[in-house]
């Protein structure tokens, strides 16, 4: 009886210190890359210098829209 | 002070005139602009552009108008990389617009501009969805193919010009941006001239901010600022026939932009970078505008 309980506490040590080794060598293997882009990429902004964007309008930060009616319009011809 | 206001017929299209306080009267400058549309059409065969078309081969005195504008379009063809090209004339031709476009649309059943723009003149009303879509007329030659590039075609001097053997030139948005430009210059420090849609505004307009101009779907103000626009929405006499030809090939563009709305500094520079971005088509059309221009509509 008393070689069969030595035996299992010797098997259950094993088995631990065998899980303790693995799981060592596996983290000292597997290090977190830093340098490993982010998935899904981050969101870059916008290069563009125009703020006024609306469907494929874009006008420059200088020119200034108004309410007033046009006297004239840019137009085909 | 009351903004006057003229707007005639002349360069293929409407002409406005503003000015706050002109410099002369406006008719002056309508005088002036009619004068430049009997010079530089092509429709009128004693025209000083006809004359020179006529004489191609040969080198030919020009009048200081004719020869700016002749080096206007070399530097346009050079801006553009060779999509703005004077030199299409010939390919026009080929597709139909042999005539004036009011004889074309009556030829071909479409709503003309000049019905468009003035249907009160005549009688006719606007009625676009009666327009026919026709091919090209019987007879047309086939498109030439690809246009020779302009500094192959067109030699300039000072005082004198020539065009090769067989080339001709339709000087179109080049001569109304440069018009407009000018045309401001004449009016006085606070005015706008629209050459069928190429526009230059000089001044701020009645409130000091600048004149409100249509631009796509809003009003901007603009300020010492033109704008132009190209497209082929219109001047069409057929499916797949209007003046936007193509220098790549010759044809009718295809692009999958119909219309191109540019502001620049000048008139002649909003117009040249308007054709280009349409003919470059939606893939490429903003990345070419973002350095160059201070706003464009695309659609």
């Amino acid at each position: 009886m008393v070689s069969r309980a030595i035996l299992l506490r010797l098997v259950a040590t094993a088995a631990t210190v065998l899980a303790v080794l693995t799981s060592t060598g596996y983290v000292a293997t597997h290090a977190k890359n830093t340098a490993a882009p982010l998935q899904p990429p981050v969101a870059k902004p916008s290069p563009t210098p125009f703020p006024v964007t609306t469907g494929r309008i874009q006008i420059q930060p200088g020119v200034r829209a108004t309410e007033l009616p046009g006297v004239v319009n840019t137009h085909v011809s | 002070m009351a903004i006057e206001k003229l707007t005639f017929e002349a360069l293929g299209g409407e002409v406005e005139l503003f000015a706050l306080g002109p410099a002369q009267p406006l008719e002056a400058t309508a005088d002036w602009i009619r004068a430049l549309h009997r010079q530089l059409t092509r429709f009128e065969p004693d025209s000083e552009l006809s004359r020179f078309n006529a004489r191609a081969g040969e080198w030919v005195d020009v009048s200081p108008v004719l020869h700016d504008l002749l080096e206007s379009s070399l530097k346009a063809f050079e801006d553009s990389e060779g999509l703005v090209n004077v030199a299409i004339l010939p390919a026009l031709i080929s597709a139909g617009y042999d005539v004036t476009f009011a004889d074309v649309a009556r030829r071909s059943g479409v709503m003309s501009f000049a019905d468009e723009a003035f249907p009160h003149r005549n009688g006719a009303v606007p009625h676009r969805n009666g327009a026919k879509t026709l091919t090209a007329p019987a007879g047309t030659p086939s498109p030439a193919g690809p246009i020779a590039p302009l500094s192959d075609l067109l030699q300039v001097v000072p005082g004198r010009a020539r065009l090769a053997p067989g080339a001709s030139i339709d000087l179109g948005g080049i001569a109304k941006g440069w018009i407009a430009d000018r045309a401001v210059e004449r009016l006085g420090p606070n005015s706008l001239a629209s050459c069928g849609g190429d526009l230059h505004a000089r001044g701020g307009g009645e409130s000091g901010e600048g004149w409100p101009v249509g631009f796509g779907d809003r009003t901007l103000l603009l300020k010492d600022l033109a704008a132009a626009t190209s497209g082929t929405t219109k001047r069409r006499w057929g499916d797949g026939l209007h003046h936007l030809i193509d220098p790549r090939t010759g044809a009718p563009s295809t692009s999958d932009l119909s219309e191109v709305s540019v502001l620049a500094s000048t008139a002649l520079d909003a117009e040249i970078l308007a054709k280009t971005a349409l003919l470059l088509g939606s893939d490429h059309a903003e990345k070419y505008l973002r350095p160059r221009s201070q706003g464009w509509a695309l659609s």
